[in-house]
C-alpha cells in the first residue's frame, strides 16, 4: 500500500499506513478536508529524513495545489492544498520482520474541487531579455509540459506540438513563432500520478534526494546538489578547474546523461573559479515549471577580491539553462568547456557552437545577453567588457548530425533570448 | 512634498525627570540603531539620524506627535505681515523676480528668518524655467510657494534630517533610471551582488482606477480653446470616444492657452486605462536605509504577477523592462515612485530629544523609554507628482 503527497514517496519499505479519514462539507460545497494519520517509512535513516523534509516543504507551501496519490484506494487519488500537521521525528522500526525507519505523521489537507482530474493554468509573462546585442525582435517564447498532459488549449490556436525526449521521459514542446507566450494563460489538463513528469527538481545530499520548499541544508552540501528537468541535469563538477558539470540527453548505451564539464570564470587572463570555491548553495525557486539555485563563491583570499554568486534556472521542457553571474566586482565574466576542444568553436548568430559532435554525437552551445568575446580555441565565451553582472545561456544540442526543430542550436539560443516567467495554478474545470 | 507626521509614546516606567525636559519645538531623532556613545551631540546625531522632528503636540505628556523638519518652511497656508511672525513665513523685505528656481530658494536660505534655523544642502541640476513677479506671493511661507515654484519649473525639493534643503530636478534628486536599485516582489529579498535590493512584500493592494482618465483635456478661455476631440479609447459602440475633462480659464492668450493644455496633458492624468495606484506592506526593518535621504521619492521597480504589477499590462501589450534578481528574470514595472511610506519605530532603534527650545543642543536619549510599535510598514506607489497628491503621511506612526 503506498502513499505519495506531493514529491513525498511513494514510501517504499514498510507501507502500512494507520488510517485516512475523509471530512465531508469542507469551506464551500466543492471541498473536502482529509485527514491522513500515518507512518511514513524509509529503508534509511538518510532517506526518511529526506521523506520527512519533503512534507515539511509542502507544508510550508500551503497555497501550491499538490497531487496525493493513493495505492490501494485509487477513488481518493487527486489534488489537495493547504497540507499542514505535524511529523514527528523518525526512528527505528521493524514490521513484518523487516526494519528501516519511520516518522509518525498527522496531516489535514483540503481535497480541491473535481480533485482527480482538475484543469492546470499555467500564467506566462515574458519579453526579450534586456541585452546589449540589439536584440528587439524574432525573438519566440514556447511552453513545455510532460507528455501525459492533454487537453491543451491555448487562445484556441492550433500549434504543432514537438516531442523531446530525455532520461526523464518525454516532454511536449509548443513553439510557434509568434510572441503570444509573452503574456498568456494556457490551461491543460494531467493526471496527478504524473504532475512530476519532466518537472524541474532540485536534488540536495550525498544521496540525492528531490527537495520541497526552500529549506535545504547547505552546511556540507555545497557539492552535493543536483537540478535537472528529465532533459538536461546540471551537478557540481569533480575535475579541478571546473564549476559545473552539464549533462544532456545521450542515445547512447542509454538513455543517460553525457556529462560535459564547464568553467565558470572571468577573462583577462581566463581564471576559472573552481567547485571548491562554492561556499553555500540556496533555493531561490523551487517548482515543478522552473528551479532556481544560487551558489556563493569565495574568490580568493585577498583584500582586492570579493565574492561571486552563480544563479542557475531552468525551466520545464528546456533544453538550455541559464546562469546569471554577479559580482560587487565588475569583471569580464564567461563561460566554457574544461577540456580543450579537439576542433575549434565556431562563431554563430548570437552564440558560440562547438566545433565538432562529442562522443555521444552532442555538442554544446553557448549565448550571453552581453557584447561578447568567443574564444574559438578554447571554446570559451566572456564578456568584453567588465560587469556587475552577466547573463549566460548554456544550450545542450542533441545528435547534432540529426537535430530538428526546435531542438537545433539556432533555435534553442533564440529562444533563450525569449526570456518567460511562468506560474502554474490548478483550476476548477 | 508634504511633511509627514510622527507621535510616539514613552512607557510608564519612563523617569518623570526625562518626561520633564520635552517640551514644544524641541526635536525628536530617530536613529537605525542607537548610539550608545554617552558625549553624543548634536552634530553627530544629526549626521546619523533616519527622521528628525518637530514636536507639536504633548498629551498627557506621554504621547507626543509632530511633523517633520519641513514644516519648518512653513505648517500652513495664512500668511503674515513682515517681521517676526509664526515660524515659517517670509518676514522683511520682499523677494522679486524674475528669477529661476536658483534665484528665489537663494533668497529664502539668506534670510534667517525665512529659512528657519535649515540650511542650504545641495542643488542638483535643476530645470531653469523663469518665476516672474507676478507668480511670487508676498507674505506667505516658503514652503507654500515652494510648492507652486515647483509646478511651475518641473523641481522638487526636500529637507534631510540634518536640516539641510536639497533641491532640483526630480530624476537626479531621487534615484531614477539606470540608479534604479530596489524591488519590491513578493517572492523574494535580499540584496544581489550587483547591487539590485530586494524589500519582501507581504500584502499587495493594487488598484485600477479609471475615474480620472482625461484622453483630452479642453482648455477653454472667454473666446479661445485648446484641446478636446476624441481620444484613443473606444466606447460602446466600438468608436473612439471623446472622454474629455474642461478646464475654464480667465485669459483669452491662445499661447498661454496652449501652454496650460500642454502641461495638464503631460502625464498629470492618466489617459489610457487610469491611475495605478500600489499599497503594500512590508516587514523590512528600517526601510529607509534603502532609500535616498530616508524619505519618499526614489523611482523602484515593483512585481506581482497575481495583481497584475507587470510592466506594461496596463496598455495590453507584453512587457518589456525585464531584470534578473535572485536568478530569475521578472518583468517589474519601472514608472513608479515611492510618494509615501508609513512605518514604525522598531525594538533597536534609536530615539532621541535634541534639547533645542533651550538653546543648548543637549541630546537626551529615550530609547529606554518608547512604546516600540510592532506594525508592517506600508508603501504608497504611483506614477503621479508627489506635489499633486493629497497629504502625505511619512514618518514613524
Amino acid at each position: 500500500m503506498t502513499l505519495q503527497i506531493g514529491r513525498c514517496g511513494p514510501d517504499p519499505a514498510l507501507g502500512e499506513h494507520s488510517s485516512f479519514t475523509v471530512a465531508g462539507g469542507g469551506s464551500n460545497a466543492f471541498e473536502d478536508e482529509i485527514q491522513l494519520d500515518g507512518w511514513m517509512s524509509g529503508s534509511s535513516q538518510a532517506e526518511t529524513n529526506a521523506l520527512r523534509a519533503q512534507l515539511l516543504g509542502h507544508m510550508s507551501e500551503p497555497d501550491v495545489a499538490i497531487p496525493l496519490v493513493w495505492g490501494t484506494d485509487p477513488t481518493q487519488t487527486g489534488y489537495v492544498r493547504g497540507l499542514k500537521g505535524e511529523v514527528d521525528a523518525p526512528v527505528g522500526v521493524s514490521y513484518q520482520s523487516r526494519t528501516g525507519y519511520a516518522f509518525r505523521y498527522r496531516l489535514r489537507a483540503t481535497k480541491l474541487a473535481h480533485s482527480s482530474m482538475p484543469r492546470h493554468e499555467s500564467i506566462m509573462t515574458g519579453a526579450i531579455r534586456t541585452n546589449d546585442l540589439s536584440i528587439t525582435s524574432g525573438r519566440y517564447p514556447w511552453h513545455g509540459l510532460p507528455t501525459a498532459a492533454t487537453a491543451y488549449d491555448f487562445e484556441g490556436r492550433l500549434d504543432t506540438i514537438y516531442t523531446r525526449t530525455g532520461v526523464g521521459g518525454t516532454a511536449k514542446v509548443w513553439a510557434p513563432a509568434t510572441t503570444d507566450y509573452f503574456d498568456g494563460y494556457p490551461s491543460w489538463t494531467l493526471p496527478p500520478a504524473n504532475f512530476y513528469d519532466m518537472a524541474t527538481t532540485i536534488k540536495v545530499g550525498s544521496t540525492l534526494y528531490p527537495t520541497v520548499g526552500r529549506q535545504i541544508i547547505s552546511a556540507g552540501n555545497e557539492t552535493a546538489w543536483e537540478m535537472t528537468n528529465g532533459l538536461i541535469r546540471i551537478r557540481p563538477a569533480a575535475s579541478s578547474t571546473s564549476l559545473l558539470r552539464f549533462g544532456m540527453y545521450s542515445l547512447a548505451g542509454g538513455p543517460s546523461y553525457s556529462a560535459r564539464d564547464l568553467e565558470i570564470g572571468y577573462s583577462g587572463s581566463w581564471v576559472a573559479l573552481n567547485y571548491q570555491k562554492i561556499k553555500s548553495i540556496s533555493v531561490q525557486r523551487n517548482s515543478p515549471v522552473e528551479c532556481i539555485m544560487r551558489l556563493y563563491l569565495d574568490v580568493t583570499a585577498g583584500s582586492t577580491d570579493t565574492y561571486v554568486t552563480v544563479d542557475i534556472s531552468m525551466r520545464r521542457g528546456d533544453r538550455s539553462a541559464t546562469i546569471v553571474v554577479k559580482s560587487p566586482k565588475a569583471r569580464r565574466f564567461g563561460i566554457g568547456p574544461t577540456a580543450t576542444p579537439g576542433s575549434a568553436w565556431t562563431n554563430i548568430t548570437n552564440g558560440h557552437y562547438e566545433g565538432a559532435d562529442d562522443s555521444d554525437g552532442n555538442r554544446l552551445a553557448f549565448s550571453t545577453t552581453s557584447v561578447y568575446s568567443n574564444d574559438n580555441t578554447n571554446g570559451r565565451t566572456y564578456a568584453t567588457d567588465p560587469a556587475n553582472v552577466v547573463v549566460l545561456g548554456v544550450h545542450g544540442e542533441v545528435v547534432s548530425a540529426t537535430v530538428a526543430f526546435p531542438d537545433d542550436k539556432d533555435t534553442l539560443i533564440n529562444r533563450w533570448y525569449a526570456a518567460v516567467n511562468e506560474q502554474q495554478r490548478v483550476v476548477i474545470p | 512634498m508634504k511633511p509627514g507626521e510622527f507621535s510616539f509614546e514613552l512607557t510608564d516606567s519612563c523617569p518623570t525627570s526625562v518626561r520633564a525636559r520635552l517640551k514644544t519645538y524641541d526635536h525628536i531623532v530617530v536613529t537605525p540603531a542607537r548610539i550608545t556613545d554617552s558625549g553624543l551631540g548634536r552634530t553627530q546625531l544629526v549626521g546619523e539620524a533616519r527622521y528628525t522632528g518637530r514636536i507639536e503636540m504633548i498629551e498627557g505628556w506621554k504621547t507626543f506627535s509632530g511633523s517633520s523638519l519641513m514644516s519648518w518652511l512653513g505648517d500652513g497656508d495664512s500668511p503674515s505681515k513682515g517681521g517676526f511672525g509664526p515660524p515659517g513665513f517670509i518676514g522683511g523685505t520682499a523677494i522679486t523676480g524674475p528669477g529661476n528656481w536658483k534665484h528665489f530658494v537663494d533668497a529664502v536660505f539668506a534670510e534667517d528668518l525665512r529659512r528657519n534655523g535649515l540650511t542650504l544642502g545641495t542643488y542638483h541640476s535643476a530645470f531653469t524655467t523663469t518665476i516672474a513677479d507676478d507668480q511670487i506671493g508676498e507674505n506667505e511661507a516658503p514652503r507654500t510657494a515652494f510648492d507652486r515654484f515647483a509646478r511651475i519649473t518641473g523641481n522638487e525639493y526636500r529637507v534631510n534630517a540634518d536640516g539641510t534643503f536639497d533641491s532640483g530636478d526630480p530624476s537626479a534628486l531621487w534615484k531614477s533610471g539606470t540608479a534604479v536599485d530596489l524591488v519590491f516582489t513578493r517572492s523574494a529579498t535580499g540584496d544581489d551582488a550587483d547591487g539590485i535590493k530586494g524589500v519582501h512584500v507581504t500584502d499587495f493592494r493594487a488598484t485600477l482606477d479609471g475615474a480620472d482618465l482625461t484622453n483630452n483635456p479642453v482648455v477653454r478661455g472667454p473666446t479661445q480653446e485648446n484641446g478636446g476631440g476624441a481620444g484613443t479609447v473606444r466606447g460602446f459602440d466600438g468608436n473612439f470616444v471623446a472622454i474629455n475633462k474642461l478646464f475654464p480659464v480667465q485669459t483669452d492668450d491662445l499661447g498661454d492657452i496652449v501652454g496650460i493644455y500642454d502641461y495638464l496633458s503631460a502625464s498629470r492624468f492618466p489617459t489610457t486605462s487610469g491611475r495605478f495606484e500600489i499599497r503594500l506592506k512590508t516587514d523590512a526593518y528600517d526601510i529607509g536605509r534603502y532609500l535616498t535621504a530616508g524619505q519618499p521619492g526614489d523611482w523602484i521597480y515593483v512585481y506581482d504577477r497575481d495583481s497584475f504589477i507587470v510592466d506594461g499590462f496596463l496598455f495590453a501589450h507584453s512587457p518589456t523592462t525585464n531584470i534578473v534578481y535572485r536568478g530569475e528574470t521578472i518583468f517589474p514595472l519601472d514608472t513608479h515612485r515611492i510618494v509615501e511610506i508609513s512605518w514604525p519605530i522598531r525594538e533597536g532603534m534609536g530615539v532621541y530629544l535634541l534639547k533645542t527650545r533651550d538653546g543648548t543642543g543637549a541630546v537626551v536619549d529615550l530609547s529606554e523609554f518608547i512604546k516600540w510599535e510592532t506594525a508592517d510598514t506600508d508603501v504608497v506607489l504611483s506614477t503621479q507628482n508627489p506635489l499633486t497628491l493629497s497629504e502625505a503621511v511619512q514618518g514613524f506612526n
